[in-house]
């Protein structure tokens, strides 16, 4: 690992990536801060401009749009009680009444500071435990890969409440999205209809700009935008926190990181659940849990800590097996692939130094958002006054320049506002986007998978014979039968509980 | 009896399935138990979209109460319209070019999503925020990252 430092320092003092960073890192905060948009969606639309950039620069880039945006999310939760991404949700609970108590600062400072730790730490260990992953993985053969991309898939179906259904069809139709184009191994067109642009497959950004920022501000706009709202300005002059208050919080912080990081390296999972698992932990494992809901600093530093820890988490899969943690690892794995960087283990092999300038860039730009935040923190509320008017206007412009630049082409700028259609209908229909972003990626990589496994074998017992696929066949079964299980457990529950009492 | 959101929903998800398995059984590569070839990954989608659409339309005839719709009528008359400006704006790009068009368009959007929030901007400082975009935009794309933009059929 140590060898690779000077590849590292050298690619990360270029003055163009040091500007990158820091404007990716601003535009992530921005994105993460205001509610609707996040570091995801920035990723996506900032995308197309790494193209024309060396690997390094684009890791770089990317990177700082991710953090920036994981990390800004909780001043949407402190300032206004809003989430800026499903990352803060927890946040609010706590975050906003402290506000509201006159200690925005101190709410703040524990979401900066959190962030910090939760990204920075995590970084490190996932820089040092991703090596060791991949040397398990050369032990995986195709029918393990395929379960585990099964895996990913249906872990975010277990997570999403009473929407087994509506999940596993958007799943679908990210897979049927992906099918398009020349099959892998038999190379068939599949739903091509003689048309020369959809014979190459669907364009990743094609797709996912329509269905998930196209389509979002449509709908956004269809709600009607809501006024710039009043956000809480008191108190936020000073740092507002002491070493003392970190002190008191250790265990909670070393907990809240520990869940992150374990949450964040389950495939299909990520920063959306590991904030809400932490904080019922904090609140179950407080002294005073009656104060979480009221402004209890412990309720800010559990969520923000596990969020941000879930980072380094979704990286270790990410780059060891090349399967992804969470959506944005899935869009980072894509636009990797286009920089001719297959992500998996034997990646440490072959570009081994530009993993750990992964890793690393995290780090870095974990401090530089903490320092960014410390400058700008008395100018947080503005960032939440833009006019929807003017802001949505402008990013609707860059969808539609993203997906020019993408190609090359107009036809498939056409191609987003089919897939924009696509979008308004499914948030018609009530169908969530998140699984279909990861089917959409993750499907090509498990239907090669599977194939190779039938090419092997000729036969699919071989899925449930080999240990290790069948844990994770097993895993998947129970994932998408979940909601079922839990509501029949709950059941079961409330049939006992009389019959004891 | 009122048709609730999950019944549409569903019965859009099977029809949607339905279609897709006519295509995928036109496919040449045999689907068999020892090699299930191009067949599988939109087979597995199809059988899914079906089995879901069933799942989603017995859920929405169980629902006693209706949704909230996403979109009312207004809202929905909203997004047409702006899908309809953005198809126009690429067709207006094919021919006019980047340059040319995003202005026009971008004034257009921002005017008619502040009167549709009931919200009074002054005209000078929409100018402006259209130009600004427009050129802030063609300046990060062609002249800092060296890509192109749809120069238009006219003037390319």
């Amino acid at each position: 690992m140590l060898e690779n430092l000077p590849y590292i320092i050298s690619t990360i003092i270029q003055p163009l990536n040091l500007v990158l960073m820091v404007a990716g890192t601003i535009v992530g905060i921005i994105f993460g801060a205001i509610p609707g948009l996040s570091g995801t969606m920035a990723v996506m639309l900032f995308m197309p401009l790494t193209y024309t950039m060396d690997h390094g620069t684009a890791i770089i880039f990317l990177l700082a749009l991710w953090i920036g945006g994981c990390s800004g999310a909780f001043i949407g939760s402190v300032l206004l009680g809003i989430p800026g991404s499903a990352s803060a949700v927890a946040t609010c609970w706590d975050g906003h009444p402290m506000a509201q108590k006159g200690q925005a600062s101190k709410a703040l400072a524990i979401g900066m500071t959190a962030s910090f730790v939760g990204t920075f730490f995590s970084a490190i260990i996932g820089g040092l435990l991703a090596e060791k992953v991949a040397d398990f993985a050369f032990a995986m053969g195709p029918w393990e890969y395929a379960s585990l991309c099964l895996v990913a898939m249906t872990m975010v179906l277990a997570i999403s409440k009473g929407n087994m259904f509506k999940g596993l069809a958007a799943s679908c139709i990210g897979l049927l999205l992906a099918s398009v184009g020349f099959s892998p191994i038999d190379a068939e067109p599949r739903f091509v209809f003689g048309n020369m642009y959809l014979m190459g497959g669907l364009g990743m950004i094609v797709v996912l700009t329509g269905i998930f920022a196209v389509s979002h501000i449509l709908v956004t706009f269809g709600k009607g935008f809501s006024q710039p709202p009043e956000v809480t300005k008191e108190g936020l002059k000073g740092f507002g926190l002491k070493g003392k208050d970190i002190m008191e919080e250790l265990p909670n912080i070393l907990r809240s990181f520990l869940i992150g990081l374990g949450i964040g390296f389950l495939p299909g999972m990520g920063s959306g659940l590991s904030n809400l698992v932490a904080y019922s932990s904090a609140k179950n494992a407080s002294k005073h849990p009656e104060e979480y809901g009221h402004g209890a600093a412990g309720g800010i530093w559990a969520p923000e800590v596990a969020n941000n820890a879930a980072i380094g988490g979704a990286m270790i899969p990410m780059a060891a097996l090349g399967i992804p943690g969470d959506s944005t690892t899935a869009l980072l794995i894509g636009a990797l692939t286009i920089h001719g960087l297959e992500m998996g283990p034997m990646v440490f092999k072959n570009s081994g130094n530009v993993v750990y300038l992964m890793f690393f860039t995290v780090a870095v730009v974990a401090l530089l958002v903490f320092l960014i935040q410390c400058i700008t923190k008395r100018w947080f509320p503005y960032i939440l006054k833009v006019p929807s008017w003017f802001m949505y206007p402008a990013l609707l412009i860059i969808c539609l320049a993203s997906a020019y630049v993408d190609s090359g082409n107009l036809y498939k700028c056409g191609m987003m506002m089919v897939f924009c259609a696509v979008g308004v209908l499914m948030e018609m229909g009530g169908l969530p986007s998140s699984p279909l972003i990861l089917a959409f990626i993750l499907g090509p990589i498990m239907e090669k998978n599977m194939l190779r496994a039938f090419q092997n074998t000729g036969t699919w017992t071989t899925f449930f014979t080999r240990p290790v696929s069948c844990v994770l066949m097993v895993l998947a079964i129970l994932c998408i039968f979940s909601p079922i299980l839990k509501a029949l457990l709950g059941k079961l529950k409330k049939n006992k509980q009389p019959a004891n009492s | 009896m009122k048709v609730k959101r999950d019944q549409v929903t569903g019965l859009a998800l099977i029809l949607v399935g339905i279609v897709f398995a006519v295509l995928i059984s036109q496919f040449k590569t045999p689907f068999t138990p020892e090699y299930p070839g191009p067949k599988l990954l939109p087979g597995i989608a199809v059988f899914g979209l079906i089995v879901c659409g069933a799942g989603v339309f017995v859920k929405g005839c169980l629902q006693k109460e209706a949704d909230t719709p996403v979109l009312t009528g207004k809202g929905l008359i909203r997004v047409l319209i702006t899908f309809a400006v953005l198809c126009l704006y690429i067709l207006g790009m094919k021919f006019l070019g980047f340059l040319i068009v995003t202005p026009f368009i971008v004034f257009g959007i921002t005017t008619y999503f502040a009167k549709a929030s009931s919200v009074e901007t002054k005209l000078w400082v929409r100018i402006v925020f259209s130009l600004a975009v427009t050129f802030v935009i063609w300046g990060m794309y062609v002249v800092l990252f060296g890509m192109t933009l749809p120069e238009g059929l006219l003037f390319g």
